[in-house]
Parts: C-alpha cells; structure tokens; sequence
C-alpha cells in the first residue's frame, strides 16, 4: 500500500521554472537585467535636465527682470533728456574740435599779402576772396614791378600768377590776380 | 528514458539556437530603439531648450552690461555736467541753436571799436561758400558780411582779432580800396563764416 513508484533522480537546468514561452516573464527578466538601468540612465538624464533648467530659468528671469528695472530707470523723463543733452553736448565738442583744427586762418595770409607789396608800389585796391588774391597797384617804377612780379611767381605758396600792367604818362598800373595754395597742399 | 538519449553535442546545439536567445536579442534591440527614441524626442528638445535659454542669457547679459555701463556713465556725466554747467552753458551763446548771435555781435562791435573802425552794417546769410570741407555733424557755417570804415593800417589787427573770437570765425574775403572818404577813412568789406546749429531744441 505505501509502497510507491520510484521516480528517477534528475535535475533540469536548462529548462527554467517558467515557461520560455511565456511574454510577460521574458519582460520581467529584460526589465530586472536591462530595462531598469535605462530607466536609471533616463531618470538621471531627466534630473539633471530638470535642474538645469530650473537653474537657467531662474537666472534668465533674475536678468530679464534686472534688465526691465534698468530699461525702466533709461525712460525716466529726466535721464532721458540728460541722455539727449549729454550726447548732443559730445557730438558739438567734436565738431568744435574738428572746426579748431581743421580750418585755415586767412588773417595771417592777408597780413602776408599786404605787408609784402614793396613801398616802392601804391596799393590801391586790394581783394581777398576764399584764395583767390586780387591787387591794384600804381606805381612809377618799372623795376619794382618787375621784382614784384618775379617774386610773387617765384613763391611756391601761389599759383596762376597773372599781371596785366598798363603805362598812361609816367605811371604804371599794374593789375595781379593769383591764388594761394591752401594749407593743406602745400 | 529519452533524456538518456541526448547527448552533449545536442545540449549545446539546444543552446546556442535556444527561444531564449533569440528573445534576449529582441530585448536587446528593443531597448536601443527605446534609447533612441527617448534620445531623439525627450533629451534632445530639452537640450536645444537649455542651448536657447544659454544663449538668451548671453545676449541678456550682455545687455544688462551695456544698460549698466550706460547708467554708470550718465550718472558720471551728470557730475561733470553739474560743476561744468557754466561753461557749458556758454555754448550755447557761442554757437547759437536758434539763429541769436547776440554774442558774436556784441563781440564784433567791441573789436571793430577797439580797432578804431566804425561798423557800418552786418548781415547774416546762408553760407555758400566751398571753403568749408569739415565733417561735422552739428555745425553748420553761417556767412557774415560786414561794410566797416576806417584805417587800412588797423585792418590786420581787426582781422586777426577777429579770428580769434571764441566762435572760430574764419576770414572768408576782404576787400578794401585805399581812396579814402572826407574824414580820411576807407571802406572795408569782409566776409566771415561762423557756426550755428540748425536744430532749436539742441540744447534743451
């Protein structure tokens, strides 16, 4: 009665307790072995991400804030017109610089022209325009034309030197038209 | 029994062509393309975000710098501008934004008498001359015509004064003749360029 079959004595290793049909077991095991460190590795992408951006956010906003106050401050009727006033203020001091140091002084080239006419001829009348030299001169001596006239072309600082001279009796008229080389031609 | 029957050969043929590899190797693949698809629409446009907002805060500091230097330097400015105010302020009479030469005329008429010329009219008129070649931005030449009488001897000085006016006027033309009228005084004809500034409000 309690005698019994005898079973063989074996042991299956390459059948697992599961079945290798089974889908939701093989799941469980590539969730165990390799699944959970993906989600590891995502979990870890997506905190760090999380707080780069937290930290991103806050700075870009602390800036855009701090560049509103700053834009704020800018408008303010005062500082604008300051803002104005100052900029027009720089931009007359270059130009005022500009003009002291870029234009020619005509004073100093007249007192040249005039004070170089010999004594020996009479100035009558005398024009100075932007350059461009007029004389009417009288004289009684020939020579001191001649001179004159030899200097005044002789003088690298002038140009187009023209005499037109008429005698009447004794005395010359002489007429000179010349230009000046401006300053920075020279 | 028929275990009995396999031998080892096949145990190793059982497992290298096993279901349970080939499921493995599905696994395997599934879990890249899951990578991929995570990399491709999760990280990747949270990347490009960080990359944007990194980039916005670049520029917003380099904003906020400029704003900060731009305050700075008013703020500067406006120092100077309080102790400096007067002489500032003289600009304005020395070159007019409102076409007033009060100053430049109150300043001839105390040169030519100084000179000992009398003036005998002045007028102002657009400039339109080619003498003037400066760039500037604000100030624009003004043409002056002045009908003086007196001594030709004098006339240098008059001009050289002249020209040293705070105003920088420059002696465009002169003319005189030496025939001189019954008190013994000749007539003179000058023409000088100052500046002004064509904009009213500049100095508001």
């Amino acid at each position: 009665m309690f005698q019994s079959e005898k079973q063989p004595k074996s042991i299956n290793f390459l059948d697992a307790l599961y079945s290798p049909n089974d889908l939701w077991a093989n799941a469980y095991v590539w969730l165990v072995n390799v699944g959970k460190y993906m989600l590891i590795f995502v979990q870890v992408v997506v905190l760090i991400v999380f707080f780069s951006r937290f930290v991103l956010d806050r700075k870009n906003n602390d800036l855009t804030e701090e560049i509103n106050n700053k834009v704020v401050l800018l408008s303010n009727e005062n500082w604008r017109k300051n803002a104005i006033l100052f900029d027009n203020y720089q931009t007359l001091l270059l130009d005022v610089k500009k003009v002291r140091e870029g234009q020619q002084i005509n004073s100093t080239s007249v007192s040249e022209l005039t004070s170089g006419v010999p004594s020996s001829l009479d100035l009558e009348n005398f024009s100075f325009n932007e350059g461009r030299v007029s004389f009417h001169l009288t004289t009684s001596n020939l020579d001191a034309v001649k001179n004159y006239e030899a200097a005044l072309k002789n003088n690298p600082d002038y140009y187009d030197v023209k005499f037109s001279i008429s005698k009447d009796k004794t005395d010359i008229s002489v007429r000179i038209t010349f230009n000046l080389f401006p300053t920075e031609d020279k | 029994m028929k275990e009995k029957d396999i031998n080892t050969t096949e145990y190793i043929k059982i497992i290298k062509e096993s279901p349970e590899k080939k499921r493995s190797y599905i696994f395997f693949a599934f879990s890249i393309l899951v990578m991929i698809v995570l990399v491709v629409f999760a990280i990747r446009p949270t990347i490009l975000t960080i990359t944007r907002i990194n980039k916005e805060i670049k520029e917003k500091t380099t904003v906020n710098s400029l704003l900060g230097t731009k305050i700075d330097t008013l703020t500067e400015l406006d120092k100077q501008y309080t102790t400096s105010k007067k002489e500032l302020n003289n600009l304005e009479l020395i070159f007019p934004a409102d076409g007033n030469f009060s100053l430049f005329m109150s300043n001839i008429d105390a040169i030519v008498a100084r000179n000992g010329f009398a003036l005998v009219s002045i007028n102002f008129d657009r400039y339109k001359g080619d003498s003037f070649s400066a760039s500037t931005k604000v100030l624009v030449p003004t043409a002056v015509r002045l009908s003086i009488k007196g001594r030709d001897s004098n006339l240098i000085n008059l001009l050289k004064d002249l020209e040293a006016l705070p105003m920088y006027p420059v002696v465009e033309s002169v003319s005189f003749s030496t025939q001189r009228d019954r008190d013994g005084l000749s007539s003179f004809s000058l023409n000088l360029r100052i500046y002004n500034i064509e904009n009213d409000k500049f100095y508001k």
